[in-house]
Formats: structure tokens, C-alpha cells, sequence
């Protein structure tokens, strides 16, 4: 089944590339989306299951493969729907979408179970060519510029990983599978690992969407069909956390740790402080969302810094996050649709137009700042405490008043949006809002609550099992 | 007969800075995909069979022929001639080439004692990586960027020769292929670039801002 999911949404994307008819377009959708909940019953089944040296089936990766699977399907409506809001070209178009999409999904797929660093990157580096083709969906100069910064910067981005991971098969004498590194890990020369690890950190920065290559990122998520953005954000932010999660678990192995720990922690202090120092003067609605992630994602790289006592915490804040910023990012397509404009000062009174529409974005507004009752206030209380638990109190403080900051000027956006009048030449015919499209982003603000409050014990299991124990 | 490639290695690494003839630039790129092929037969002779043809192959067929053909074309279609619009002046980016060679040529140096590495190909493989940087930041010109893109390439080629280790044939097929796609699909950006703005200045992608 493993080979064959791969195999199979190989054959999918290829047979939609060169389909030429939308029904048999929405047939293979349907049948992709059956192929993704057949794995996840599968990998939920074959936990600690190798395949060929180079996959390998780990907690953490069934529980973002579920994940993914879960957006994707709420994400494969958004873009149908997006899709009739902005037709396109021709049916060529439509299907090079689909067909970019699926092998995107797939991608993303092979990171998380990838056992082998060169399969892993082999995998990041498809998913920049077909994320690229999706940013360039509406082909105007904007999409333009904002794919081939991505593609650009990508590429010398995961070129600069690379090169760690060949030193790092240097010091393997050419062995990559990481749960063989890991448990060798303290023959590692110290000096060469932290190299190998700063490189790959950087490198995978663009794929993490955090300091140092964010800028790329933040233009894309702002231009990108925000279907597409939702699932950037969300699902290929956490394969970039996940290869940043598996070397990590190797360097935490070695004399080294403390070092890594350090260069994660500048990175996830610098992600806050520019995602701060950004949200005080943005204009455009996905900007917006595409700066809090640089936030939550530094955020996260601070939870990776407290070591193991972290990665918990930092595994269950990924996977909150990904709920609510791709319901936010869906409800944003709407609202964008409803105002004929991404700009947040000819946005507002939104309450006034679409009343369920404006409570969802207001529940996803609440959790994405981490205000009770969202699940992420539980886990940057517990972070903070941790902080200030081990004496770190310039960290721990310094973090609080960075994210209040954040809470200010999202909360000053979001305040304005929901119920004060367009502050810039308001946009005078109105969209009619449609009420099922904020259906499906209410249901994964539904389920993060489910998981951060009620916290089943499947997914503590395996978020137990997926925190490495030296 | 290594070092003699070597040697020729860096001096293309010079040429690169020098000229502003983008057929220059191809032929360069020509050059030290031959070089890399010299380098890989007298280093590598003792590899596996396959793996070597495998790594002659990409050397000689990808890096030296098909990649600058396609860049050739591509050059044909956007009538990039010549570049005049560098930020920095040719004698200065020499003087910072020759600077970034030395170092790494230095920093390499005090790596003597480490048995898993090759120090002579990790030097200039560093030099190449930062020369391919350089080569970048100094030009407003998308195909220039593509150029500077393949030296940091070539130079990922030369540290993969300086750790020397064997790696699956399937994984280095899958890694040459992701390039290759990687570079046709930046190719076809370039082109759509040109379509959209009749020109393939980066001074035309500066919109996306706050």
C-alpha cells in the first residue's frame, strides 16, 4: 500500500495534467481524496514500519499525514470554489492546477516519511517546483514576481541544505537514514555537526517560512490562490518543521545540543520580532495572515529550543495552528471575493454584510492570537512558563511582550475588519457572501477545539511516541 | 592532473567576473561541465561501474551539454546579448573572487586532519558556492541569476566529490532529475518573465512590498 499511495497520486496528477475535461478532473480529485484516507488508515496501522531504507513510518509522521489529509479535503472545495470565483484560461489551466495540487499533496507526503535525508530533500525540492506553478494560478505580473522569488530562492535555499546533508554523509561514511544517525549520533564530530546543522536550519528556513527566507514565503502566501496559501502555510510549513524536527533529534544526541538550541532560539526570536515589527504597518489581508505565521513559527522554533521538555508542546501547537490559520486562510478568500479587494482598508464592516462568516473569522481571529479559548494559549502559557521555570526570564518575558504586541496590531486589523466602516474609499457593489463557504472553516475551528480541550488519547499516544527520549 | 583541473576550475570562477557576454557566460558553464567530468573520471575510477557511468553521464550529457543548450535557447528567445547593467565594476568583483578563493583555499587548509573529506575539492567547491552567490547579487538579470544558480550547482557537485561518498544510483537519479526540472522550470520562467515585461531585468519584479 505504502509504494502503491505514491505510485498512484503519481498516476493521478499525470492522467489530470493531460485531462480535458473538468467531470473526469473532479472524478480523480474524488479518487485521490479515497487513496489519502486509505493511507491514513494504513499508516495509522504500520507504525514503526520501514520500507526500502528510505521511508519510514513514525508517529510524527502519521500524525501530520492525517493532517494533511484532513486540510486537503476541505482545502480540494476552497479551491473549487476559488476556481469558479476566478475561471480559468482554459481547461489546460484547470487541469495544470489540479494536476500541480495533487503531486504538491503527494510531496509534501513522501517529507513526512521520508527516512533518508536525500529522499527528504528530493521530496522538498518537488514540492517548490509545483507550489511554484500554483502561485502563478492567476498569471498576472504579480503571481509572476511572487513564483519565481519562490522558485529562486527556494532552490538556492534547499541547495544550501544540501550541502549539509552531503558533509553529513561525510561523517556517515555515506549512511542518511536518520533513525541510524540518531542512534549513532554521539560518534558525531561535534564541530562538523553544527555546521551540518546550521546549514540545513537555513536552508530549510524557506520551506519553515521563518527567518532567514521568509520574505519569499510572505510574497507568495500574498498572492497565491489562498486555497493554495492555506495549505503552504499549514502542511508545507510543517514538512520544513519536520526535517528542522528529525536533525534536531540527532544534534540533541550530542555534545552540540546545547549549541542547536541556542541557533534555534535566535531564529525563532528574530521570526516574533520581525513578524512583530511587520504587522505594525501591513496592508493587505493575506500579508496579514502570512506574517502571523512567520510569529507561530518562531514561536514553534522556540518550543524546539527547550529540547525535549519542547518538542511536545511544539508538536501540538503545529498541529492547532494548522487548523485555524487554513480556516482563516479559507475565510479570507471569501472575504477577499465579497470586498473585490486583499487591501484591509477598503475592507470592513464585515459583520454588517455576512454574519456567520464574520463569527468564524472571529473564532479564528481568537485562536490564531492565542486568546482563551484557543488551544494555542494553552501551549504559549505552558512555553512562557517553561521559560521562566528554568530562569530564562529575558526570554520568557521578552516573548510575552512580543506576542502582545502581535495581539495589538492583528487585533487593531481584525477589529476593523469585523465591525468598523472601510477606512479607504469603500468598494461600492457588494458580493453576496455564500454561507456553506464558511461552513467548512467553522469545522476546523470545531475540531481544533476538540483536540486542544478534549485532547483524545490516540493523539496523546502519539505525540508521546513522537518526542525522541535519549 | 586533478590539481590541473582544479586550477581550471577557479579560473573559470574568475572568467565568470570579467566578462559581460552571455554567450561567454554559456560557454563557461560548457567548460566546467567538462572540467567536473575530468575531475569525476580521475577521482572517482575506482567506483562501482554503474555509478560511475551514472555521474560521466551527468557530468558530461546534463551539466556540460543539455543545460547550456536549454540556457542557449532560452537566450535566443529573450535576444540577451549583452549584460551591462552589474552593480559592482568587473575589476572590483576580481579582486572579491580572488579574495573568496584565497580564504576558502585557506579555510580548507586547516581541515587537513580530517580524514573524510578531500580538501582539494571542498575548497574550491566553497570558493564556487560563494562565487555563484556573488554572481548573483551583482546582477539585476533574471538569466543571470539562472547562471549564477548552476555555479552554486556545480559547486553542490564538487562538495558531494570532497565527502566522497556513494550514494544509491535511484537517489542520485532523483537528485539530478529534481535539478534538471528545476532548472527547465526556472528556464520557462524566464521566458514567461520576457513575454510579460520584454525584458528579463529583475528591476521589473520589485512590486510585492508593503
Amino acid at each position: 500500500m505504502f509504494l502503491n499511495y505514491f505510485a498512484l497520486s503519481l498516476l493521478l496528477g499525470f492522467i489530470t495534467f493531460l485531462s480535458r475535461s473538468r467531470k473526469l478532473n473532479y472524478f480523480l480529485l474524488f479518487v485521490f481524496l479515497v487513496l489519502q484516507a486509505l493511507m491514513v488508515s494504513f499508516v495509522y496501522q504500520n507504525i514503526g514500519v520501514h520500507y526500502y531504507d528510505y521511508f519510514y513510518i513514525d508517529s510524527i509522521g502519521v500524525i501530520f499525514f492525517s493532517l494533511l489529509s484532513l486540510i486537503v479535503a476541505f482545502d480540494f472545495y476552497h479551491s473549487y470554489k476559488h476556481l469558479k470565483k476566478n475561471p480559468p484560461v482554459d481547461i489546460q489551466h484547470e487541469s495544470r492546477f489540479w494536476a500541480a495540487l495533487i503531486l504538491f499533496i503527494t510531496s509534501i507526503a513522501g517529507v513526512y516519511f521520508s527516512d533518508n535525508l536525500a529522499v527528504l530533500w528530493v521530496f522538498l525540492e518537488a514540492t517548490t517546483l509545483f507550489v511554484a506553478i500554483l502561485i502563478l494560478y492567476e498569471r498576472n505580473t504579480f503571481s509572476l514576481e511572487a513564483a519565481w522569488k519562490y522558485l529562486f530562492i527556494s532552490s538556492i535555499g534547499l541547495a544550501i541544505a544540501f550541502m549539509g546533508i552531503l558533509i553529513l554523509s561525510g561523517l556517515t561514511d555515506g549512511n542518511l537514514n536518520i533513525s541510524e544517525i540518531w542512534q549513532n549520533a554521539t560518534t558525531l564530530n561535534p564541530a562538523w555537526i553544527k555546521i551540518v546543522f546550521f546549514l540545513i536550519v537555513t536552508g530549510l528556513s524557506v520551506k519553515m517560512e521563518s527567518f532567514p527566507l521568509y520574505p519569499v514565503c510572505v510574497d507568495a502566501l500574498g498572492i497565491a490562490p489562498p486555497p493554495v496559501s492555506a495549505l503552504m502555510t499549514t502542511t508545507l510549513m510543517n514538512a520544513g518543521l519536520i526535517g528542522v524536527f528529525r536533525m534536531f533529534s540527532v544534534i540533541l544526541q550530542t555534545d552540540s545540543a546545547e549549541w542547536a538550541k541556542s541557533v534555534l532560539l535566535i531564529m525563532g526570536i528574530l521570526s516574533v520580532l520581525i513578524a512583530a515589527y511587520k504587522m505594525s504597518h501591513v496592508r493587505f489581508l493575506e500579508r496579514l495572515l502570512a506574517f502571523s505565521s512567520l510569529e507561530h513559527v518562531g514561536v514553534i522554533l522556540i518550543a524546539f529550543s527547550l529540547g525535549e521538555a519542547g518538542l511536545g508542546i511544539a508538536i501540538m501547537y503545529m498541529i492547532l495552528h494548522s487548523l485555524i490559520k487554513a480556516s482563516l486562510f479559507f475565510q479570507a478568500d471569501k472575504i477577499s471575493y465579497i470586498y473585490h479587494t486583499h487591501k484591509l482598508r477598503k475592507i470592513g464592516h464585515y459583520f454588517g454584510y455576512d454574519q456567520f462568516g464574520a463569527i468564524v473569522f472571529m473564532i479564528g481571529f481568537l485562536g490564531i492570537a492565542a486568546i482563551p479559548p484557543s488551544g494555542l494559549f494553552i501551549s504559549e502559557y505552558l512555553l512562557i512558563k517553561a521559560f521562566i521555570a528554568q530562569g530564562s526570564y529575558v526570554v520568557g518575558i521578552g516573548l510575552f511582550t512580543l506576542l502582545t504586541i502581535i495581539v495589538y496590531f492583528m487585533g487593531h486589523n481584525m477589529m476593523h475588519l469585523l465591525f468598523t466602516e472601510e477606512r479607504e474609499c469603500p468598494v461600492k457593489v457588494l458580493t453576496k457572501p455564500s454561507t456553506m463557504e464558511s461552513v467548512m472553516p467553522f469545522v476546523l475551528l470545531l475540531i481544533m477545539m476538540y483536540l486542544a480541550f478534549l485532547q483524545p488519547e490516540f493523539l496523546y499516544n502519539l505525540i508521546r511516541m513522537a518526542v525522541p527520549i535519549s | 592532473m586533478e590539481y590541473l583541473f582544479i586550477v581550471g576550475y577557479a579560473a573559470t570562477l574568475f572568467y565568470f567576473t570579467v566578462t559581460d557576454r552571455v554567450k561567454k557566460y554559456l560557454m563557461l558553464l560548457f567548460f566546467q561541465g567538462l572540467i567536473l567530468s575530468g575531475i569525476t573520471f580521475f577521482h572517482l575510477a575506482g567506483m562501482e561501474f554503474t555509478n560511475l557511468m551514472f555521474i560521466l553521464f551527468e557530468t558530461v550529457a546534463v551539466k556540460a551539454f543539455i543545460i547550456p543548450l536549454f540556457l542557449m535557447k532560452i537566450r535566443k528567445r529573450n535576444n540577451i546579448v549583452r549584460l551591462s547593467e552589474k552593480t559592482i565594476p568587473a575589476h572590483y568583483s576580481l579582486v572579491v573572487v580572488f579574495v573568496g578563493i584565497i580564504l576558502s583555499f585557506l579555510l580548507s587548509n586547516t581541515l587537513q586532519d580530517l580524514a573524510f573529506i578531500h580538501t582539494k575539492y571542498f575548497s574550491i567547491a566553497i570558493a564556487a558556492f560563494f562565487a555563484g552567490l556573488y554572481f548573483i547579487i551583482i546582477h539585476k538579470n533574471v538569466f543571470m541569476n539562472l547562471i549564477g544558480y548552476m555555479i552554486i550547482e556545480n559547486g553542490v557537485f564538487l562538495l558531494s566529490l570532497a565527502v566522497s561518498q556513494e550514494k544509491p544510483i535511484l537517489i542520485d537519479i532523483a537528485i539530478l532529475m529534481d535539478i534538471l526540472a528545476g532548472v527547465m522550470i526556472l528556464g520557462m520562467f524566464i521566458n514567461h518573465i520576457g513575454n510579460t515585461f520584454k525584458s528579463a531585468s529583475s528591476e521589473y519584479l520589485t512590486q510585492l512590498k508593503e
